[in-house]
């Protein structure tokens, strides 16, 4: 289990967040979705991605929030297979978590690269109202604001799916 | 541990899991051929093997149990002891401990394997020594003391099943002289086997001084997979020359031998020949015993069988079946095997492409230098074909590796139960897609459990019902038509639909009227309902929670569908039909709005564009649409879906008949598309419990289009089986009226209801007598008539002047005497209801057109157009007594609903009517009546069934209920009774309606 | 058949090939030479110029080889062709011969 080195931070609807970079694989711009119908509110889309089937999930309904409209622009954070994580040296924390599926993350916008944050603070209750739990690592604070560690792993999960 | 050390250890899993698969079949097979020696040494050889390589790794947990099973392994080859039941279960429970501990190597010391053990222990010291140990060193018979064996060789032999011999040739008469030079047959030799040593018999030679006549003798030991009378035939040698040596005479010598660490799965090639570098004087050699011909211990291969090139320098074969066919194989992750599949779909899709713009630019004059295009395209796309197909194939596995886990799992659960039963397996070779073989793992397992548990009766029984006291079952596979088709088969007690219906109602899944109706077939379908279970008592066997059903929706899941049939007291066979392969399949492209979808076109009968003369309609809540007499409910998917639904009267859009198990429906779509190849490819976890879909597709553009999960589709949503047909039957029963025929001097052909024909005469028409402006007819016996003519009333062609005879049509139940004029009778025919247009051609008198023998016939309406003269068309009963009644009507037909109002609207003071049984029961709660009429087939709840609920309600139990069928038959007559119903009635006959309503009423009161 | 004594060697190199045609010869030659030089204590039979050698030569071979051994003196088998040697091998006789390993 290792700690982040670096972080990839994205946002949506305003709020920041942040994941460990090693699980992160590309990053698309406008990707192309294709919505599926009657399925959980998590999946967005599927997006075709040179060949392959990714399943963009959509991180608001992951967390528990209630997205608003689109904001028009949008990109999808591809992650790593576990095959993908296993090749490295060092795996990166909840790798294990890791399916072969190949997973994306619709957000509004990505940040910058940060550093392995100093301080990871424990979340305030405020950020944590609402969301699931197992989701938030802690909030690491930046000059701009508090960002979001999530466990990326768990974020990626399934929850238990529901029927159609 | 290093990545390398990783993949070794990955090997050694991989391998030594194999031996224990084998081993826990041969140990199945031990119990009914216990002095099998083949069985025997494989046995034995498989724990050898898997003692050694996990010896390799340090695994001593694995090794101490391997080695004391092989110890007692040995014992059972060697003859000195033999194989109990008991003793079988002893190593059976040996070998799963061991598959646990290589499963996962790292914990394999965490596992208890001491009760195996101990056990095993016991058995060898208890064991008396059968002969005296001559002395500590195993020693080979004399004639092989001239060799240095190499053991590694001698296991190599005995473990791919070589034979080994000992070749006595002369080096002049028997090879020379047959004009081969000694070098040649040397090399002969070498490349029909594997050389151990060679030995020349040097004794006979003593020096200069002597004649040189001595004869050289050469002596080779040797393995080779061939059979002693080819060996004979290729060197061309006498049977004394060839000796065969039985491994068992390597046995105990090899034990003594050590053993090398084993090579990893990719052999280094061995030296041709392998010498130990120490020279050995090469001693005397004895001439060995004139022996006859050992005969081989094991079946021979076919004599037509070509010699096998030595085993050098290629990658380590790894056998297949314990004796090894000597097919060259390698291995390949399964995940390789995966990426090569995607590649060659991605292959598939691009030549799609490919084709599409050669086709499209095919005009060479525009494109100069195209035309050789075309051609190389087309080689192009016959070679993805070819690499598609081909990779396909390596993906395909026997099924007899799925199978061959029954055995084991009929043993123990015979033993469990009690019952002696045995299993037959066919068509072990059947080669299916990997993935179908996992697929099938679980059903076929819970099927094999089934028939074992429930369908096999104990012993006793058996006899008792002269069948033979062992049961059998029988599973098996075959390729029928490009599907495979697998079928478990026992000879038990077969199913019994009585207590399967009883069942049914137990647990509440149908009612006692819809059990009666089932057929046969219908209640052994029962089994696949969920929560149905026929065990008495529900066993840990197999009733583990995984139902029947769960077995028919994995199999559906598959693309296949399950077939149950059953003879009671005889058997029951349960028949899966499946789709070869899974990755790639031809699919219909539909679209609704943007979206694509891929309809599997397997399941895919036709497409029908729904039209006038194919209408969408409803029906009792369901959208319905007529096929070729044949009524099928359609879904809809624009609706299922929650899109939008664009269909419009002008564009309906299309209705794919669709077909799945035997259920049959149509599936209405917005556009349709190709029909393509496409790659299937998994839904993510996320999306695994979405019931619509059953996986996704890229289409040639890159677009994603879902490929529909027709079954989950059509889940629930559609009328039950018996329903469908009742619709049909119904349809069919009551949807045609018989109708006259006829013309009235104009264009127009019309037609009446025969049932309202009072009678029909021919008169010659000077008899018609003009009064008053209407037409009259003086009648011998009766009244006069008044007459009518169509043209008169209706907005038709106007007739000419009438012929000198003419017909008169005298309807039926019309109070005042009238009569309908018609020049012409034509025929009298069936008319189907659907076929009635009741919105072109709408006027009184007028029920509406239809196309009749090609003609348009216009349908009258006999008692408007009576009415049209002003007169009353009441029927000549009192009508006063009906006027102040109020009437439920339950009729599933439209077309018999208008006709109920039409005939008894006016008569009556309140006229309710309603589509079905439950309907009107609804209606029955909270508004009173004095009648209820109704049809006995309808959906939801039929006239049966409301009429028993009516007379088990304390409020509605005197209500008189009139039934109304198409059917007149003994059965339904009966029933009717026993359900309380007051009259029965056949349709459509007014006046027969109106006595009965009047007859139920003075009973009422 | 050349002879040649080098060093208490005696080098018997073969005309040609060793075959049932010649060999009968070969061995009275041989024999005379070896009952000539007595004083050699090594005998070496080299095959430079034998293509071919049947079972008779290697008969001969093998007396030869038996005679050394009687007369307790040394031998071995020097320049084989290339099939030579590895028929010598096949029949395990090249440590009899004392075959020096192929350069």
């Amino acid at each position: 289990m290792s700690a982040p080195t670096q972080l990839l931070t994205f946002q949506t609807q305003g709020r920041w967040y942040a994941c460990d970079l090693l699980w992160v694989r590309e990053i698309l711009r406008q990707p192309a979705l294709t919505p599926v119908d009657r399925a959980p509110p998590v999946v967005r889309g599927l997006i075709h991605l040179r060949g392959q089937i990714l399943t963009a999930l959509d991180l608001d309904h992951r967390l528990g929030l209630h997205p608003k409209t689109d904001t028009g622009s949008t990109r999808c954070i591809v992650f790593k297979t576990a095959s993908e994580l296993a090749r490295l040296a060092h795996p990166p924390a909840e790798a294990e978590l890791a399916s072969q599926d190949l997973l994306g993350l619709i957000v509004d916008a990505v940040g910058d690269i940060l550093p392995r944050p100093e301080t990871v603070l424990a979340p305030p209750p405020e950020t944590l109202s609402g969301l699931d739990h197992n989701c938030i690592a802690g909030v690491v604070p930046r000059p701009e604001g508090l960002v979001t560690l999530l466990h990326i792993g768990s974020v990626l999960s399934a929850p238990a799916a529901t029927n159609a | 541990m290093s990545t390398e050390e990783n993949e070794m250890l990955g090997l050694f899993v991989q391998e030594a899991s194999e031996h224990l698969e084998t081993l826990e079949t041969d140990l199945v097979a031990l119990e009914s051929r216990p002095s099998d020696a083949e069985l025997l040494n494989r046995l034995f050889r498989a724990i050898h093997s898997v003692k050694g390589t996990a010896g390799f790794f340090g695994l001593t947990a694995i090794t101490d149990l391997a080695h004391v099973m092989e110890s007692v392994m040995a014992l059972l080859r060697d003859g000195r002891m033999h194989a109990t039941p008991d003793l079988i279960n002893l190593f059976l429970s040996g070998t799963d401990k061991l598959k646990a501990m290589v499963a996962a190597p790292e914990q394999s010391t965490s596992i208890d394997t001491s009760a195996e053990r101990t056990a095993l222990h016991a058995l060898l010291t208890t064991e008396p020594p059968a002969r005296p140990a001559k002395n500590d060193a195993p020693t080979l018979p004399l004639y092989l003391s001239a060799f240095r064996i190499d053991p590694e060789l001698v296991r190599d032999a005995v473990r791919h099943g070589h034979n080994i011999y000992v070749i006595q040739v002369r080096l002049h008469a028997d090879i020379e002289a047959h004009g081969q030079t000694i070098l040649d047959y040397l090399r002969e030799v070498e490349s029909l086997g594997t050389l151990i040593d060679t030995a020349t018999d040097l004794s006979e030679v003593s020096g200069l001084s002597d004649e040189l006549s001595a004869e050289l003798i050469c002596s080779v030991l040797f393995t080779t997979a061939m059979e002693p009378d080819l060996l004979l035939a290729a060197f061309n040698l006498p049977e004394s020359q060839l000796i065969q040596t039985p491994e068992k005479v390597f046995h105990d010598w090899l034990l003594t031998q050590p053993v090398l660490a084993p090579a990893p799965s990719v052999a280094t090639p061995p030296p041709a020949l392998s010498h130990p570098p120490a020279p050995a004087a090469s001693t005397a050699l004895t001439p060995p015993p004139p022996a006859t011909l050992a005969p081989p211990p094991a079946p021979a291969h076919p004599p037509a069988h070509p010699p096998e090139p030595a085993p050098s320098g290629t990658a380590q074969a790894i056998p297949t079946a314990p004796r090894a066919k000597t097919e060259e194989t390698v291995r390949i992750s399964v995940s390789l095997l995966d990426a090569l599949m995607n590649l060659a779909g991605e292959m598939v899709l691009g030549r799609n492409q490919l084709l599409r713009i050669a086709a499209s630019s095919r005009d060479s004059a525009a494109h100069p230098g195209q035309e050789g295009l075309a051609g190389i395209v087309q080689g192009i796309s016959g070679i993805t074909s070819d690499l598609q197909r081909t990779i396909m194939r390596a993906r395909l596995q026997p099924v007899g590796g799925l199978f061959g886990k029954f055995n084991r799992i009929i043993r123990d659960l015979g033993q469990k139960l009690g019952k002696d039963i045995h299993l037959e397996t066919v068509g072990d070779d059947v080669e299916l897609d990997r993935a179908l073989i996992e697929g099938l793992s679980d059903p076929l397992t819970h099927l094999i459990r089934n028939s074992a548990d429930h369908g096999i009766e104990p012993g006793e029984e058996r006899k008792r019902a002269g069948k033979s006291p062992t049961g059998h079952v029988r599973i098996s596979a075959a390729h029928l038509a490009g599907r495979v088709q697998i079928e478990v088969r026992d000879d038990g007690h077969g199913l019994n639909p009585a207590k399967l219906k009883a069942k049914a109602i137990e647990k509440g899944l149908i009612t006692p009227e819809q059990s009666a109706r089932l057929s046969d077939p219908e209640a052994w379908q029962l089994i696949f309902a969920p929560g149905f279970s026929t065990a008495a008592v529900v066993s840990d066997v197999s009733g583990r929670g995984v139902g029947m059903d769960v077995v028919k929706t994995n199999i559906e899941r598959l693309g296949g569908r399950v077939e149950i049939s059953s003879v009671l007291g005889q058997g029951t066979a349960i028949i899966i039909r499946l789709p070869l392969t899974l990755a790639i399949i031809p699919a219909l492209i539909v679209g609704c709005g943007t979206r694509r979808f891929a309809v599997p076109q397997l399941n895919l009968d036709e497409i029908v564009r729904p039209g006038p003369d194919r209408p969408l309609e409803n029906f009792g809540g369901s959208r319905i649409i007529r096929l070729r007499e044949e009524l099928l409910p359609v879904l809809n998917l624009s609706t299922l879906l929650g899109l939008p639904d664009h269909a419009t009267a002008d564009n309906p859009g299309y209705v794919l008949m669709l077909k799945l198990d035997d259920r049959r429906f149509g599936l209405q779509v917005e556009e349709i598309n190709d029909t393509e190849e496409i790659v299937v490819k998994p839904l993510g976890r996320h999306l695994q419990n979405t019931s619509f879909y059953s996986g996704a597709t890229l289409l040639g553009q890159g677009e994603i289009a879902l490929i529909l999960d027709l079954a989950g589709l059509a889940h629930g949503r559609l009328p039950a089986e018996t329903h469908a047909r009742q619709l049909t039957q119904e349809a069919t029963a009551a949807d045609t009226e018989r109708v006259l025929l006829f013309r009235d001097g104009t264009p127009e052909t019309f037609a009446l209801h025969i049932a309202n024909i009072g009678r029909i005469e021919r008169i010659a028409s000077s008899r018609i007598e003009r009064i008053g402006g209407h037409d009259y007819l003086r009648q011998k016996n009766g009244p006069t008539l008044r007459l009518l003519r169509i043209q008169d009333q209706l907005p038709v062609t106007p007739a000419g002047p009438l012929p000198e005879e003419i017909h008169i049509i005298v309807p039926r139940l019309v109070h005042h005497p009238i009569a309908l004029v018609v020049e012409t009778i034509l025929d009298a025919t069936d008319l189907p209801t659907a076929a009635l247009d009741r919105t072109s051609l709408a006027a009184p008198g007028i029920l509406g057109t239809a196309s009749l023998q090609q003609r348009l016939t216009i349908l009258l309406d006999l008692y408007g157009l009576v009415r049209l003269v002003g007169l009353d068309a009441s029927p000549t009963l009192a009508a006063t007594s009906l006027s102040s009644l109020r009437i439920l009507v339950a009729e599933d037909t439209a077309f018999f609903r208008e006709a109920v109002r039409r005939g008894l609207g006016d008569l009556v003071g309140t006229l309710d009517i309603v589509n079905d049984g439950e309907e009107a029961w609804q209606r029955l709660q909270t508004t009173s009546y004095d009648v209820l009429i109704t049809d006995l087939e309808m959906p939801r709840l039929n006239g049966f069934e409301l009429t028993i609920r009516i007379r088990a309600d304390a409020r509605l139990k005197t209500l008189p209920v009139i039934s109304l069928s198409a059917r007149d038959n003994e059965e339904f007559h009966t029933r009717a009774t026993q359900a309380g119903i007051t009259h029965y009635e056949t349709k459509l006959d007014r006046e027969r309606l109106c006595k009965a309503l009047t007859r139920v009423l003075s009973l009422a009161v | 058949m050349q002879i040649e004594l080098n060093d208490y060697a005696l080098r018997v190199t073969f005309p040609g090939d060793l075959l049932s045609t010649n060999v009968t010869a070969l061995r009275t030659e041989l024999l005379a030479h070896l009952d000539k030089e007595a004083a050699a204590t090594t005998v070496i039979a080299d095959l430079s110029n034998a293509k071919v050698v049947d079972s008779q030569g290697l008969n001969l071979l093998i007396a030869l080889l038996r005679e050394t051994e009687r007369r307790k003196l040394k031998f071995r088998v020097e320049n084989p062709h290339p099939e030579i040697r590895r028929m010598f091998t096949l029949l395990n006789l090249n440590t009899r011969f004392a075959l020096v390993p192929a350069a």
